[in-house]
């Protein structure tokens, strides 16, 4: 039996499972111009990587069209007190930005009063044996232009006295309205060269916009 | 060497490369201007921890006018001037 793909679904109503009443409101005759799309309101898995001894992570080439969904799970800085950073960028070599007021960022902590070099996602984080933090970041609509590219996050942490701690916040990417294409990760410590330790992974969807 | 893990969007390859060398000389240049965010993170945390104990918050009386005046100790002139050479080539 062979796969059979079907790019559009024409519908004259939805039914329970007894095909009683409509429960949508559809057109009842002459068929309905409801349609589902490929994907439509569904993540789409773009990729998972473990993580090694990097100094950096980058997330490359997103496409127009979509939110990215990046969550890097039970990482960790090899280096005591490391401050989570992200840079931009809006071309494709990529060249990382990093003005010193390239960005504008909050959280529920402190904020970047005024502009900053990059985007900070929590205080100080904690080295330990067993300390593993997860941070799931949401960029809207990175392919757009005539807007700042913002970004949303939630992250869990074990802060630089190990004790498990909380941030959310968000970002946008004030050096001006280019898209964005790539984000890149490193430590405040020495951002890169001092490197993640190699644990946890980093996982990306997507999701259409329409 | 330090290396980065890419992932690419694309093809959904994720691969371990080294940094090129003109991202290495970037990063090493960058790095310089960086360090001038230290002073001020750690000036914070003392001033949280003044908070803490239910002092006033003296930043702005304090800390504030010795960076605007880049007084704080580590802050000599052969330094002061590498950071702002650093800072030129990484705003272009």
């Amino acid at each position: 039996m062979g796969d059979h793909i079907m790019s559009t679904l024409l519908v004259d109503g939805i039914n329970d499972a007894d095909g009683g009443g409509p429960k949508a409101t559809l057109p009842t005759t002459g068929g309905s111009a409801f349609t589902l799309g490929p994907n439509w309101g569904a993540l789409e898995f773009v990729s998972t990587a473990s993580i090694t001894a990097v100094a950096n992570i980058e997330v490359n080439d997103m496409a127009a069209g979509y939110d990215y969904l990046i969550q890097i799970e039970n990482f960790a800085p090899t280096t005591d007190s490391g401050v989570l950073w992200a840079r931009l960028a809006d071309d494709n070599v990529p060249t990382y930005l990093s003005g010193a007021s390239d960005y504008e960022w909050g959280g529920n902590w402190t904020n970047s009063g005024g502009g900053d070099s990059e985007i900070e996602f929590a205080p100080a984080m904690g080295n330990d044996a067993g300390n593993a933090s997860t941070v799931m970041i949401t960029i809207i609509n990175p392919g757009q232009t005539g807007e700042n590219v913002q970004l949303r996050w939630e992250m869990a942490y074990f802060n630089a006295s190990a004790n498990f701690n909380q941030t959310v916040g968000g970002a946008s990417f004030t050096h001006d309205t280019s898209s964005v294409e790539d984000i890149q990760f490193g430590w405040s410590t020495s951002y890169g060269a001092h490197t993640f330790k190699a644990q946890g992974d980093i996982t990306v969807w997507r999701r259409r916009r329409s | 060497m330090s290396e980065r893990l890419l992932i690419n969007c694309v093809t959904g390859e994720a691969v371990v490369k080294e940094h090129s060398a003109a991202e290495r000389a970037r990063l090493d240049a960058q790095r310089l201007v960086d360090i001038e965010k230290e002073p001020y993170r750690e000036a914070m945390e003392v001033l949280r921890s003044w908070d803490a104990k239910g002092y006033t918050r003296a930043w702005e009386t304090s800390v504030a006018p010795l960076v605007a005046a880049e007084t704080l100790p580590e802050y000599d002139a052969t330094v002061l001037a590498e950071k702002k050479a650093a800072r030129a080539v990484v705003e272009g």
